[in-house]
């Protein structure tokens, strides 16, 4: 069973997968063996709005942790989409090519973005941040961004 | 405020946001599935939150013919055209097409988030003589846009439609209803706006989807159809703070005539400090309104709108930039959140093959 760890504020409800590691750009990585299926926040979903228009880089990429692996447009602004790990790009996500706001619908299961296969699994998983350290910095930012909320 | 298809779109699974106080679909099944569709074939579009207003009397045309700054008096009956409503400073309350329905009958048709306040000046600045009605409670809209949009709403409606010229309309009834039908459009494709009571919206919209191959499409592509045309959007590239000339470049604007705000165009027209212009960004990554546009270091601009251009496959923006640094080819930078983005300003459209002006291809 799927579980999440949840902050509110006001009406909106953001949750963090407790089987996943988070960066602070706002992205998360499930890894199993050596790929990481990754993907954006809740929380960066729900302040940036529906996405329109989302621009990928191409399976066989190379991508450091940190550097940009594409971006997108939402009804509200222009995102980096900033690689949580580093290694190559396996696959993108072939449901988002027609259908971006599944990165809205459902962030951690059919939103899914890249399977990214690990230089180094094991280097990678100690630099992102435990759902439960993710979970205590996005409190944090709730209160900073509040007023940029959407609704 | 909802349309009246708002339970439409629900049962669609459109993804709504709101706009002008409406609440309006964005997007049915994506946007650039949307976009693409319009340019190929056709799309509806829900746009019943725009305002209509009715003129009439003997003196509607002297009193249009002052308001706005396009020509009115050479209006056919059957024709409309595209300008602004000003305010006395020359700054820009709104941009609308005013309708000749009749020697002495008009309709203009207005945005939405401005409508109020449109009419109310309207109200202020027309003769006793002059009756004037907001229709826009009772009136809904309907895009029907793309080069199979005659096809398909032939098919839908089951009639035949007469050969419309650009900017020309008809009155009409569909299913025995009054309606008014203009060939024109805010996606450069071929195709109409459909104007009748907002009660008959739903049946309208039913029939186009059942009957035809015509598909929704929400608002995320109308932007991205109009910015590839370089069609400007109020509240983006007009506002009140500033008059039409760097926008309009003199078109839409009879300075033959005497309308409110005149001097401030003609003194900005004669002297120009910035003109609208579009800006093909080298990659796909999008500028956004707000962003600033530098020249050799030095700021020259600012950009109104921008998104990636799916019929070009880079993004595009367009901004207001300083008359030395607007020449089609200057290499400008525009200075975003995230990063510099390196850009050519060009002629528009940045679309060059819409079918808006031309007869659709055959089907």
């Amino acid at each position: 069973m799927e579980e999440y760890l949840e902050a509110t504020y006001d009406k909106f409800i953001f949750r963090v997968k407790t089987d996943c590691r988070y960066t602070k750009d706002e992205f998360w990585a499930a890894i199993k063996g050596r790929v990481a299926t990754v993907g954006m926040t809740d929380f960066q979903q729900k302040s940036k709005g529906d996405v329109t228009i989302l621009t990928t880089v191409a399976p066989g990429t190379e991508l450091k942790q940190g550097q940009t692996m594409g971006d997108m447009e939402t009804i509200k602004a222009t995102i980096d989409l900033i690689a949580p790990v580093t290694g190559k790009v396996v696959e993108v996500n072939p449901a988002l090519r027609d259908r971006p706001f599944l990165i809205n619908d459902e962030p951690h299961g059919a939103g899914w973005i890249y399977r990214i296969e690990l230089a180094d699994p094991e280097g990678d998983a100690g630099a992102l941040l435990s759902a439960a350290a993710y979970f205590e910095l996005l409190k944090e930012k709730i209160v900073q961004e509040a007023k940029n909320l959407y609704g | 405020m909802q349309t009246p298809l708002f339970g439409a779109h629900a049962a669609l699974g459109a993804r709504m946001a709101p706009f002008a106080g409406w609440d309006m679909p964005i997007q049915y099944d994506g946007i650039l599935a949307e976009h693409t569709r319009t340019r190929q074939a056709a799309s509806v579009f829900d746009i019943c939150h725009m305002g209509e207003f009715e003129a009439r009397g003997p003196t509607a045309l002297a009193d249009l013919e002052r308001l706005l700054t396009q020509p009115v008096a050479t209006l056919a009956v059957g024709q409309c055209r595209y300008g602004y409503l000003l305010r006395d400073d020359g700054g820009v309350r709104d941009d609308l097409t005013c309708y000749r329905l009749g020697p002495d009958r008009f309709w203009l048709v207005v945005n939405a988030g401005t409508t109020p306040q449109d009419a109310a000046w309207i109200r202020q600045h027309i003769a006793p003589t002059t009756q004037f009605t907001d229709l826009s409670a009772d009136t809904g809209k309907l895009d029907i846009q793309g080069p199979t949009a005659r096809v398909e709403m032939e098919k839908a409606f089951d009639l035949r439609l007469p050969e419309l010229g650009y900017f020309r309309f008809i009155e009409l009834r569909l299913d025995g209803v009054p309606c008014l039908l203009s060939r024109t459009g805010y996606t450069g494709e071929f195709g109409y706006e459909l104007y009748g009571p907002a009660s008959a919206m739903r049946a309208f919209w039913d029939r186009l989807l059942q009957r035809s191959a015509i598909r929704p499409a929400g608002l995320g592509a109308r932007d991205t159809l109009r910015l590839e045309m370089g069609y400007p959007l109020y509240g983006h590239e007009l506002s009140a703070e500033q008059t039409p000339a760097g926008a309009s470049r003199g078109r839409y604007i009879n300075m033959a005539k005497d309308f409110i705000g005149r001097p401030a165009v003609a003194a900005e027209l004669a002297q120009p400090r910035q003109w609208l212009v579009g800006l093909q960004l080298d990659a796909r990554r999008a500028a956004r309104a707000h962003d600033p546009v530098a020249w050799n270091g030095r700021a020259v601009g600012v950009v109104t709108s921008g998104s990636f251009a799916p019929s070009l496959g880079v993004a595009v923006a367009l901004a207001y930039v300083a008359v030395d640094a607007a020449q089609p080819g200057q290499r400008l930078t525009i200075l975003t959140r995230g990063g510099e983005l390196p850009a050519t300003a060009v002629t528009l459209p940045f679309y060059r093959h819409g079918t808006a002006r031309g007869a659709p291809p055959p089907p």
